[in-house]
C-alpha cells in the first residue's frame, strides 16, 4: 500500500514540477511578453531594423516567448523630448517604452529619476567583456550602473559631396589633403565661394557656402581637446580659454563671410539641395544623405558621397567625439526585464551588429565585431558609403583619440544656448557688413 | 497468488485494501461524472466560447474606431479642400491668375505653397492625421523628361501623431520647395523630394478623374488609397484625398491627409488579454479575399511574412472561427466585418473594404490545449488528493478493528477499542470464554479449594454493593451477560461497564468470568450470596 502510495504522490510531484517549472525567467513561449520598442532608427535605416526585429520575433522571440512591438520611430531629439516628458510626469506624455533607444543625455535625466534598469543585472560580467569597455563606460554615466547598454556607436567624420568637389578641384587645384585640418576647410570653403560666385558673373557674391558643422557645440568641445584644452570646466563652458577662443574665431569668421552655414539642422538637408557640398556630421547620418542633389529649378544630380577621417586643428592632435547612444530598459517587471536582456544580447551578437551596422553605418560595439570579422567582412558591404564609412572608422580607430562628452546639469539648455548665440552671432556681423 | 507446499493459494485482500478500493472508486466515480456534466454543459469548450465572444466584441471595437477615425480624417479632408480651394483661388486673384493657369506660371508656386504651409498642419493637427498634402496640378520645371509625371506641392509628415504636443522636432517636410522647411524651422523628412511622383499616383488621379467626369458634391468625391509606401519612401500609408476645384467648377488639383502605418498601428492595437499575437487589419477585400499587401495592420506580432511574401488573404467562413490563409499556408482564425469608407452615393461606394481581427491559429489550438491541460491537471490533483484522503481513512477505520483482534488474541478482555460493536463482540467473547474457564476453575477448586476465608470475605464484600451495583450483579449472578442487563436494567452498556468496574473494585476481582468462578464455589458450597 505504501508503495503505491508513493509511486502515485511521485507522479503528482513530477506532474507539479512540469506544469510549475515550465518557464524560464518568468517567460513562456505559449504566453509571450510583448515589449515596447522606441528607437531612432528611421529613414532608409527603418527597414533594417523592421527586419531584424521580425527576425527576433520569429526566431529568438518565438522560442523564448518575447514579441518586439515597435510603437514609434522618430528622430533621437524626439525622442528624448518624449522620454523626458514622461521623467518630468507631464500631461500628454506617452506611456514609457520597455525599451528605448537613448543618448546620455537622456538617459542621466531617467537615471537620476531612477527609472532606469541596472543592465548589468541582466548580463553576466563574461558577457559584459565581449563589449568595447568605452562604450560600456559612456553608459554607466559616471556611475557604477549600466545604464546604456551599447547597440551601435558613432563618431564623427567628414562628409563630402565628391561630384562637386571633383568638378571644383578640377578647376581650382583644391585636394582631398586639404580637409585633413580644419583650417584646410576653411580656405577650401573660401575658394569655393569665389569658384561658385565666379560662375554667374552677372550677379555679385552670390558664391556657395562649402561647408557646415552639425553640431557647433561638439566642434568646439572637440576643437579645444585638439588644441590641449577643455570647453567644459567643472560643469560649465569656459569661454575665456586661448583654446575656445581659437575655435569659435574659426568658426565665426568663415561663417560671416558665408563660406560656412549658419543652420539649426542637418547637413543632410543642405546636401541635399546643393547647398553645401561639405559636412562633419555623425557616421550615423550616412545613409540621411542622398545620392540625388534637387537645385531649385527640380534637376536633379546623382551624387558620389566621399567619407573623410575627421579633421584636426592645425598643430592639434587626432582627437574626435564618441557618439551614438544605446539602447536603455526602463524600470520594469522581471520578466521584461529579462526578456530585455536577451534581446539586447541577440541584437548586439557579434554577426547581428556587423549586419546591423552594414546597412546603417553605426559602429560595431562588441570587440569581436569591431576587430577581425569588421576587417574580414567589408568587402561584402553592399552599401559604397558604409562601407566608405567602415574603411574610414577603422583608420580612425587605429590613429585617433575618443573623447566621451562630460554630462552635467543643464547640458541640454547650455548646448542650444551656445548653438544659438554663435549662430546670432554670426547673423548680426553679416547683417552688419550686407552679407546675405 | 502463493504455492504452499505445491497447492495454489489465492491471497485474499484485506478488508482494509478492500475499503480503500471502495472509497477511490467512489472518488473517481465522482470525478468522472464530474467531467460528463462538464462536457454535457459545454464547459470544457468555455475557453473556445469566450475566445470567440472576446474577439468578436474586440471586432466591434474595432470597427468603431476605424469608422469614427476615418470618417473623421474623411470630413476633415473635404472641409481642407473647401477651405484651399477658396484660399489659392483668393491669392491667385491677387496675381491676377485663375487656378487652372498655375501651369503657365511656375514662377509663383513657392510663394504660393509657402503660404499654405500654416494652414496644412493646423489642418493636420484638427484632423488627427499622421501627415498633411496637396498637389497642385503643375509643376516647377515643365521642361524637364518627367514633367508630366512630376506634381507640386506640400506634403507634411508628424512623425509622433499619437502625442498631443506637437513640437517641431516631430513635423518634417517629405515634399515641396525646401525654403519652405526653412521659413519655418522644419527639417526635411530623409526621403524628401521636391515635387510629387504622380506616375502610379491614384491618390492624384482618382479624385481628380470623379470630379471632372462627375457631378458628384465633394463630400462624395473623397478617396481612400490602399497602404502603400510613396516612392522613395519607407512607411506605408494610406491617403484620403480629395479634389481641389475652384469657383467656376475647374479641378486644379488634390489635397487630403495621410494616416500612417504606425498611426493605425498605435490607434487600433488589439487588447493584449486576447493574444500577444492577435491582429487588426484593414484592408481592401471582399468576403471571400482579402489584399493583405495593401492592408493597414495593428498589432504587436510581425505580420511582415505574409505582407510583403503574399498578396492575399484566403477566407473561409468556419465554425466558430472563421480561417484565414495565407499563401505560403500559415492559417490565422478570426473573424471580419464590412467598413464602409464611403457614404452611398460616392464616386468610389464600390470599393469595399474590411476590418479582420485574426489570430495565429496555433494560438488559439495552444489556448485551448492549455486550458485543457489545466482542466486535466486539477482532475488530476483531486484524483491524487481523493486517493490519499481513501488511503488514510481507510486506515483509520480500520484500527479499531485491529485494535478488536488484538484484544481478542491477547484475551485482555477488560481493554475497549471504544466502537461499540466490537466492544460488545468482545464482551461476548469474553462471557462465552467466561463460561468456560469457570467450568475449568470448579473443577480444579474440586479438587484445590481455596481458603474459606476467601469466600467469606467475597461475601462480606457484596455487602458493600450499592443499590444498583448490586442489581447488576444479581443479573450476572443468575447469568444474564451484559448486552442483557442493559435491556433488563434500561441503562446503557457505558453504565454497565462503570458499574463492572466498581463491582470488580469491590469485590476483588478482574474480570467477570472470577467474579462468576466465586460465585458458582459459593453456589456449591450451599452459601447465600
Amino acid at each position: 500500500m505504501n508503495r503505491a502510495l508513493a509511486v502515485i504522490l511521485g507522479i503528482a510531484l513530477l506532474f507539479g514540477i512540469q506544469t510549475g517549472c515550465g518557464t524560464k525567467g518568468g517567460l513562456d513561449p505559449d504566453r509571450p511578453v510583448t515589449l515596447t520598442l522606441w528607437h531612432n532608427y528611421g529613414g532608409q535605416m527603418k527597414e533594417t531594423m523592421d527586419l531584424m526585429v521580425d527576425e527576433f520575433n520569429e526566431t529568438v522571440g518565438a522560442e523564448k516567448g518575447i514579441i518586439i512591438n515597435v510603437t514609434s520611430v522618430s528622430s533621437s531629439d524626439a525622442l528624448h523630448e518624449k522620454l523626458v516628458m514622461i521623467a518630468n510626469g507631464d500631461a500628454g506624455a506617452p506611456e514609457m517604452p520597455d525599451i528605448a533607444t537613448a543618448n546620455p543625455k537622456t538617459a542621466v535625466i531617467l537615471a537620476d529619476k531612477g527609472l532606469l534598469t541596472d543592465l548589468k543585472s541582466l548580463f553576466a560580467e563574461n558577457e559584459l567583456d565581449a563589449y568595447l569597455p568605452r562604450f560600456l563606460e559612456e553608459g554607466m554615466l559616471g556611475t557604477d550602473h549600466l545604464y546604456i547598454f551599447p547597440t551601435a556607436k558613432s563618431t564623427e567624420v567628414v562628409f563630402l559631396n565628391k561630384t562637386v568637389f571633383d568638378r571644383f578641384s578640377k578647376d581650382t587645384g583644391a585636394s582631398y589633403d586639404d580637409l585633413a585640418t580644419f583650417e584646410g576647410i576653411a580656405r577650401t570653403a573660401a575658394l569655393y565661394y569665389d569658384w561658385t560666385d565666379a560662375q554667374t558673373p552677372d550677379i555679385p557674391r552670390d558664391g556657395k557656402t562649402f561647408y557646415h558643422a552639425d553640431s557647433l557645440f561638439n566642434l568646439t568641445q572637440i576643437g579645444c581637446r585638439q588644441l590641449g584644452g577643455d570647453f567644459i570646466k567643472e560643469g560649465r563652458p569656459d569661454y575665456s580659454s586661448e583654446e575656445f577662443q581659437k575655435v569659435r574665431d574659426y568658426f565665426f569668421d568663415s561663417a560671416v563671410r558665408g563660406h560656412f552655414a549658419v543652420f539649426d539642422g542637418y547637413a543632410s538637408d543642405l546636401f541635399k539641395t546643393g547647398e553645401i557640398i561639405c559636412s562633419t556630421g555623425s557616421t550615423a547620418g550616412v545613409l540621411f544623405f542622398d545620392p540625388v542633389v534637387t537645385y531649385p529649378d527640380n534637376t536633379t544630380e546623382r551624387v558620389e558621397l566621399m567619407i573623410l577621417p575627421y579633421p584636426t586643428f592645425a598643430g592639434g592632435e587626432k582627437v574626435a567625439v564618441q557618439r551614438g547612444g544605446g539602447m536603455i530598459v526602463p524600470k520594469t517587471d522581471d520578466a521584461k526585464a529579462y526578456a530585455a536582456g536577451i534581446f539586447l544580447k541577440w541584437f548586439t551578437s557579434p554577426e547581428n551588429n556587423l549586419r546591423f551596422v552594414s546597412f546603417t553605418g553605426y559602429l560595431p560595439v562588441t570587440k569581436e565585431a569591431f576587430g577581425e570579422i569588421m576587417t574580414k567582412e567589408i568587402d561584402v558591404v553592399q552599401d559604397r558609403n558604409i562601407r566608405s564609412l567602415l574603411e574610414t572608422s577603422i583608420i580612425m580607430q587605429a590613429e585617433y583619440d575618443f573623447f566621451i562628452p562630460l554630462l552635467f546639469d543643464g547640458m541640454d539648455v547650455v548646448q542650444d544656448q551656445y548653438t544659438k548665440e554663435l549662430m546670432n552671432s554670426v547673423s548680426d556681423a553679416r547683417t552688419a557688413q550686407g552679407i546675405q | 497468488m502463493n504455492f504452499v507446499e505445491g497447492k495454489e493459494v489465492h491471497k485474499a485482500f484485506t478488508l482494509r485494501f478492500k475499503l480503500f478500493l471502495l472509497l477511490t472508486l467512489l472518488i473517481v466515480s465522482i470525478l468522472f461524472s464530474v467531467i460528463v456534466i462538464l462536457t454535457a454543459t459545454g464547459t470544457l469548450t468555455a475557453g473556445l466560447r469566450e475566445t470567440e465572444r472576446d474577439m468578436k466584441a474586440e471586432l466591434n471595437r474595432f470597427r468603431s474606431d476605424i469608422i469614427e477615425q476615418f470618417g473623421q480624417v474623411s470630413a476633415h479632408t473635404v472641409q481642407f479642400s473647401k477651405d484651399l480651394s477658396r484660399e489659392i483661388e483668393r491669392e491667385l486673384a491677387l496675381m491676377g491668375l485663375t487656378p487652372p493657369e498655375l501651369r503657365d506660371h511656375p514662377e509663383v508656386l513657392e510663394s504660393l505653397i509657402g503660404e499654405e504651409y500654416e494652414r496644412s498642419l493646423f489642418a493636420m493637427q484638427r484632423a488627427n492625421g499622421s501627415g498633411v498634402f496637396f498637389i497642385l496640378d503643375a509643376t516647377v520645371n515643365p521642361l524637364l523628361i518627367n514633367a508630366k509625371n512630376s506634381r507640386t506641392g506640400l506634403y507634411i509628415k508628424n512623425m509622433e501623431p499619437n502625442i498631443i504636443h506637437a513640437a517641431s522636432d516631430y513635423i518634417l517636410i517629405l515634399r515641396g520647395f525646401s525654403s519652405v522647411g526653412r521659413q519655418n524651422g522644419v527639417t526635411l523628412h530623409s526621403q524628401w523630394r521636391m515635387e510629387f511622383d504622380v506616375a502610379d499616383a491614384d491618390y492624384f488621379r482618382a479624385p481628380m478623374d470623379a470630379a471632372k467626369n462627375t457631378d458628384l458634391p465633394l463630400s462624395r468625391l473623397y478617396y481612400w488609397s490602399a497602404a502603400a509606401a510613396l516612392p522613395g519612401t519607407a512607411e506605408q500609408v494610406m491617403l484620403c484625398s480629395a479634389p481641389l476645384i475652384d469657383s467656376a467648377g475647374n479641378v486644379f488639383g488634390v489635397c487630403g491627409f495621410e494616416v500612417s502605418s504606425m498611426l493605425f498601428k498605435l490607434s487600433h492595437m488589439p487588447e493584449s488579454d486576447l493574444s500577444q499575437r492577435a491582429v487588426c487589419i484593414l484592408a481592401p477585400g471582399t468576403d471571400r479575399e482579402l489584399y493583405i499587401s495593401q492592408a493597414m495592420v495593428a498589432g504587436g506580432y510581425s505580420v511582415r511574412s505574409f505582407k510583403e511574401q503574399n498578396q492575399l488573404l484566403t477566407i473561409r467562413e468556419n465554425e466558430p472561427f472563421h480561417s484565414y490563409r495565407e499563401q505560403n499556408g500559415t492559417l490565422y482564425s478570426g473573424f471580419h466585418v464590412p467598413i464602409p469608407l464611403y457614404p452611398d452615393g460616392s464616386a468610389f461606394e464600390k470599393e469595399k473594404w474590411t476590418a479582420a481581427l485574426i489570430i495565429p491559429d496555433d494560438d488559439i489550438s495552444a489556448s485551448v490545449v492549455s486550458m485543457n491541460l489545466k482542466l486535466l491537471g486539477l482532475f488530476f490533483g483531486l484524483l491524487v488528493i481523493g486517493i490519499s484522503i481513501s488511503y488514510f481513512l481507510s486506515r483509520k477505520f480500520l484500527t479499531p478493528f485491529s485494535r478488536g483482534v488484538e484484544i481478542i488474541k491477547s484475551k485482555d478482555y477488560v481493554a475497549r477499542t471504544n466502537v461499540p460493536e466490537i466492544d460488545d463482540l468482545i464482551e461476548f467473547l469474553s462471557s462465552d470464554q467466561g463460561g468456560k474457564e469457570s467450568k475449568k476453575k470448579t473443577k480444579h477448586r474440586n479438587h484445590d479449594a481455596l481458603p474459606e476465608s476467601v469466600y467469606e470475605e467475597f461475601v462480606r464484600n457484596t455487602k458493600r454493593l450499592s443499590p444498583a451495583e448490586r442489581a447488576v450483579f444479581n443479573l450476572y449472578v443468575e447469568g444474564y451477560t451484559a448486552k442483557e442487563i442493559t435491556s433488563i436494567l434500561c441503562l446503557s452498556i457505558n453504565t454497565i461497564k462503570t458499574h463492572n468496574k466498581r463491582i470488580y473494585m469491590k469485590l476483588n476481582v478482574a474480570s467477570r468470568e472470577e467474579l462468576l468462578v466465586y460465585v458458582n464455589i459459593l453456589r456449591e458450597a450451599g452459601k447465600e450470596i
